[in-house]
């Protein structure tokens, strides 16, 4: 018993002892676990595959069987949301043109300035993993590649952690790590996006004075050579503004426009082939004109001339 | 015997992992749903002696540090999970011989939960993980602590009888 007890410690030890080396391995160059990590991933990823393929149908089957109940209900509901939203629809023209005019800014993410590829969700972590990331089954074969920008058809979904072969794995959105800088698609300012896992991603408004209300909209602020951020992808909206009198910066919930909890396909916004560097100014494709009515999103015009820089 | 036994808890693992990360994760359940794998390990401790249940926890560990979609700093989880499993091992073995009841076992996988969850924090802590902000952690910890105590009973009766019908020898040791 006492020898079992001697031995059990001393293999206790021998573990601990080789995870803090594996952290340390890990924390002093990210790729030196590069091996184990490809052939944990090429073991899973296709099991992942599978498994997608084959629960998907599953899936669908259940959340529509669990939703027939309530199905009556909701459709009331939604008639009544309906009608409201028509009556704010003619009220607020203007909103419809802005909505319009960001939404060309993420198509012209896909179709003018920037390549992206498509791709299936095949796993998830969840908060109780302490990660909110999802791998994809596009890899190196499909031009992917770190920090790039992860979008939906809603908008922004998060950014390329790793990637393999024929898989990558995705930081979302909503991750206890992730940050963002973000612009409000009215007054401009700057402001810093965190995940807050399952709860509504938070925003820290660096200038005090800025006004900041609920339904302002926010875009991607967009980092330099649009990695890991392409500037103006849609983030979110504002639901719930907290005010500190007095705090240097204002804080503020937002709620992503992409539904991160039910994601199918999202694109990974591929870059285009390198420019050199010396024709940044050169418009490489025609900068589209903003439309001739005048919203405050008109900026949204800048933002495609520093994607042909690199 | 042996080998076969612990090459049919690798695929139960692997197999607990893929159901995860591609089926439950993606249900979108309340608080965050279960985690099969770590109920999973928390089972298999609960029956093996301090030494197994180190390396138990070192393998479980490894897969979350290793496989995708996990980012973490490798060794995060495989330090975690190899002292808890050394320490839910020993009690339970501590606790057998007291005599073996389901309330021990399901209290035990609750202090496992608890310490995995506050062994994760520090160690996040310190590899300079960001801080998550205390509602976030909250969530976290209803999450695990509900979903997973609900399923634990029966992970420990799977589990059991998985051994037991694969070596009939392990009841008489115990």
């Amino acid at each position: 018993m006492n020898r079992d007890t001697r031995r059990s410690r001393f293999v206790l030890g021998l573990l601990i002892v080789i995870s803090l080396l594996l952290i340390t391995f890990d924390l002093r160059s990210g790729s030196a676990l590069k091996g184990p990590r490809s052939i944990a991933n090429s073991i899973v990823s296709p099991l992942q595959r599978a498994a997608t393929a084959v629960s998907t149908p599953v899936g669908n089957f259940f959340s529509d069987i669990s939703s027939l109940g309530s199905a009556h209900q909701k459709i009331r509901n939604l008639q009544t949301q309906n009608s409201k939203l028509k009556a704010k629809l003619v009220d607020r023209s203007n909103l419809t043109s802005q909505l319009d005019q960001l939404k060309g800014v993420l198509n012209l993410a896909g179709a003018g300035q920037y390549k992206t590829v498509f791709g299936r969700v095949i796993g998830m972590g969840s908060a109780a993993g302490f990660a909110e990331t999802i791998t994809v089954d596009l890899g190196r074969v499909d031009g992917v590649s770190p920090d790039m920008t992860v979008i939906s058809t809603d908008g922004l979904v998060g950014r390329v952690q790793s990637v393999e072969a024929r898989s990558c794995t995705a930081v979302l959105l909503s991750d206890l790590k992730f940050k963002i800088g973000a612009r409000l698609a009215g007054s401009q300012a700057l402001g810093i996006i965190s995940g807050e896992g399952a709860a509504p991603l938070s925003l820290e408004v660096l200038d005090s004075q800025v006004e900041v209300k609920v339904g302002d909209q926010l875009v991607a602020r967009g980092s330099m050579g649009g990695r890991p951020f392409v500037p103006g992808v849609p983030i979110g909206v504002i639901t719930q503004v907290s005010d500190t009198p007095g705090a240097l910066t204002r804080l503020a919930k937002v709620r992503p426009y992409a539904h991160l909890g039910t994601l199918n396909v999202v694109g990974i916004v591929v870059k285009p082939p390198k420019v050199d560097p010396r024709d940044a100014l050169l418009p490489v494709a025609p900068t589209p004109l903003p439309t001739p009515t005048v919203t405050v999103t008109v900026t949204a015009a800048p933002i495609p001339s520093p994607s042909p820089t690199k | 015997m042996r080998g076969s036994r612990e090459l049919s808890a690798l695929i139960a693992l692997l197999f607990a992992y893929v159901l995860q990360t591609s089926v439950i994760a993606r249900l979108q359940l309340p608080l965050g749903g279960p985690n099969l794998v770590l109920i999973l390990f928390l089972a298999w401790a609960l029956q093996h002696e301090a030494l197994h249940g180190a390396l138990i926890g070192f393998t479980v560990g490894m897969l979350m540090d290793l496989a995708p979609p996990a980012i973490s700093t490798v060794g995060a989880w495989t330090l975690v999970l190899t002292v808890v499993g050394y320490g839910i091992s020993s009690l339970a073995t501590r606790s057998q011989n007291l005599g073996n009841s389901p309330i021990t076992d399901w209290l035990l996988c609750a202090v496992g939960l608890l310490a995995i969850f506050f062994g994760r924090i520090v160690v996040g802590a310190a590899v300079g993980e960001p801080e998550a902000s205390l509602s976030a952690l909250m969530d976290i910890l209803a999450g695990l602590v509900t979903w997973n105590l609900l399923l634990a009973p029966f992970a420990i009766w799977l589990s059991r009888r998985l051994f037991s019908s694969l070596s009939p020898s392990a009841e008489m040791m115990r």
